[in-house]
């Protein structure tokens, strides 16, 4: 298991060195730093970069704003999900709404969110949208997975609703709400910095981004962008080991409560 | 128990892939005692006990009943993430009363009483199916219906619980499932054979 393990990690180490080497190849024969920039190249910008404070107030910009949307489009999307699992008439009502959010194309969104609400807003509003249907659609999945003996069971001791959503659908819709944490914040993420590219906001990556577009600075952009992908990846293991040990938590504190009660 | 308390099946019927597993079967158990059901496996009997208990409907015929009925399933179905403790209390309600004390007692009496914390995940096969057992005696129902309740108890821990469902027989239905040669009551009052 372990040895399996340290396979997989080596493979994935050669498959990034791989992607650099194509990098390294590819620039060296494009030849043009402003159009291709090397990884050297890259470096070299995100070490000028990381030497002002723009840098990370644009880094800190992003964070707040799209996790702010990201927490509201799980908040709704797990309490719509919960409701819609449990009543097939919430499921049918919400459902159209939740597949145009899908199916209609981020852009169209992002532009009609800044016409409508204005820029400041924008980066939140679409990462909350992008996250909602996610977690609504995992969280209606889980619900609909739970244990149809557990609910025999529940039916056969009359146990109340309440304990019903304690003991059977609120742990089933946990599994796929966790899930759903870790591929929307990467969604939110990508969604959000398109918006703030889009919206030119100020003291944000896309802002950033934005204005390395204006001054054809290819090695910044690169450079951000690496920016925009490690924080992605950080931020899609921290979502998901919260959610993680938040669950573990909660099912520890009720093991040791009922112990307490038993020797009291 | 409620003296009027009684559960009759009036020539069940049911068929699971065009095979008849209970063809015309009726009884009436009415008075407080031990009812098994025999039959080798397949023979229908976790059928009939879910017929019994109301989880299925009938092909043909209909089940009567009158009193609380409480279920001990072949397999514990327990809450896994939940304290063995948790698993029996949780099937209080307002019209549980405790004639078997409360459910501390009952996981001691059948050898559970070090083990109340546990989590249903943590817990042996035996261990859970003990406590389901205690859970469905904690919900003090009027006729208790159990398939093959000791199939994954140890002979030491089954007499346990047999003393337990004894007890529960002197004034309630016990109804018990099972595949023959394993049912370690005294004082059986009708053998169904399926």
């Amino acid at each position: 298991m372990k040895n399996k393990k340290i396979r997989g990690i080596i493979w994935s180490l050669l498959g990034a060195a791989f992607l650099v080497l194509l990098w390294v190849i590819i620039s060296a024969a494009v030849g043009n730093r402003w159009i291709f920039p090397s990884p050297v190249d890259t470096l070299q910008a995100l070490g000028r970069l990381a030497g002002t404070q723009t840098f990370y107030l644009a880094i800190l910009g992003s964070l707040l704003t799209i996790i702010a949307g990201f927490l509201a489009g799980n908040i709704a999307g797990f309490v719509i999900g919960v409701a819609s699992g449990l009543s097939d008439r919430v499921h049918s009502f919400v459902k159209p709404g939740m597949s145009l959010i899908k199916a209609a194309p981020v852009a169209s969104f992002i532009i009609l969110i800044l016409i409508w609400l204005g820029k400041a807003i924008t980066p939140a509003v679409t990462a909350f949208l992008i996250v909602l249907p996610v977690v609504w659609q995992n969280v209606v999945a889980g619900i609909h997975s739970a244990d149809k003996k557990l609910l025999e069971t529940a039916q056969v001791f009359k146990l109340s609703r309440f304990k019903k959503m304690r003991y059977i659908y609120l742990p089933s819709a946990m599994e796929g709400y966790i899930a759903a944490v870790r591929t929307s914040m990467g969604f939110a993420w990508k969604a959000g910095v398109a918006a703030e590219v889009l919206s030119g906001t100020s003291r944000t990556l896309g802002g950033m981004i934005y204005r390395t577009k204006l001054s054809i600075e290819t090695p910044e952009l690169f450079a951000y962008t690496i920016v925009v992908v490690a924080i992605s990846i950080a931020a899609e293991f921290a979502a998901t080991a919260i959610v993680k040990a938040a669950s573990k938590k909660k099912k520890k504190a009720a093991e040791v409560t009922k112990e307490g009660a038993a020797n009291v | 128990m409620s003296k009027n308390a009684y559960i009759k099946a009036n020539a069940l019927e049911k068929t699971f892939d065009g095979e008849k597993v209970t063809d015309g079967l009726g009884f009436c158990f009415d008075e407080p005692g031990i009812y098994i059901v025999e039959g080798e496996s397949g023979s229908g009997k976790t059928t009939l006990i879910r017929l019994l208990a109301g989880l299925i409907t009938p092909d043909g015929g209909s089940v009567e009943a009158c009193g609380k009925i409480g279920v001990v399933f072949q397999e514990p179905r327990l809450f896994e993430n939940v304290t063995l403790l948790e698993n029996v209390r949780l099937v209080a309600d307002k019209n549980t009363g405790e004639p078997f004390g409360a459910p501390e007692d009952l996981l001691r009496a059948v050898g559970l009483g070090d083990d109340l914390g546990k989590t249903a995940a943590e817990s042996s096969g035996g261990m859970c199916q003990r406590t389901s057992i205690c859970r469905a005696l904690y919900y003090a129902p009027e006729i208790l219906l159990c398939d093959e309740p000791f199939s994954a108890i140890d002979d030491a821990n089954a007499a346990l619980a047999v003393s337990l469902l004894e007890k529960f027989a002197e004034t309630g239905i016990l109804v018990v499932a099972t595949h023959g040669g394993k049912a370690p009551f005294k004082n059986i009052k009708k053998v169904i054979n399926l």
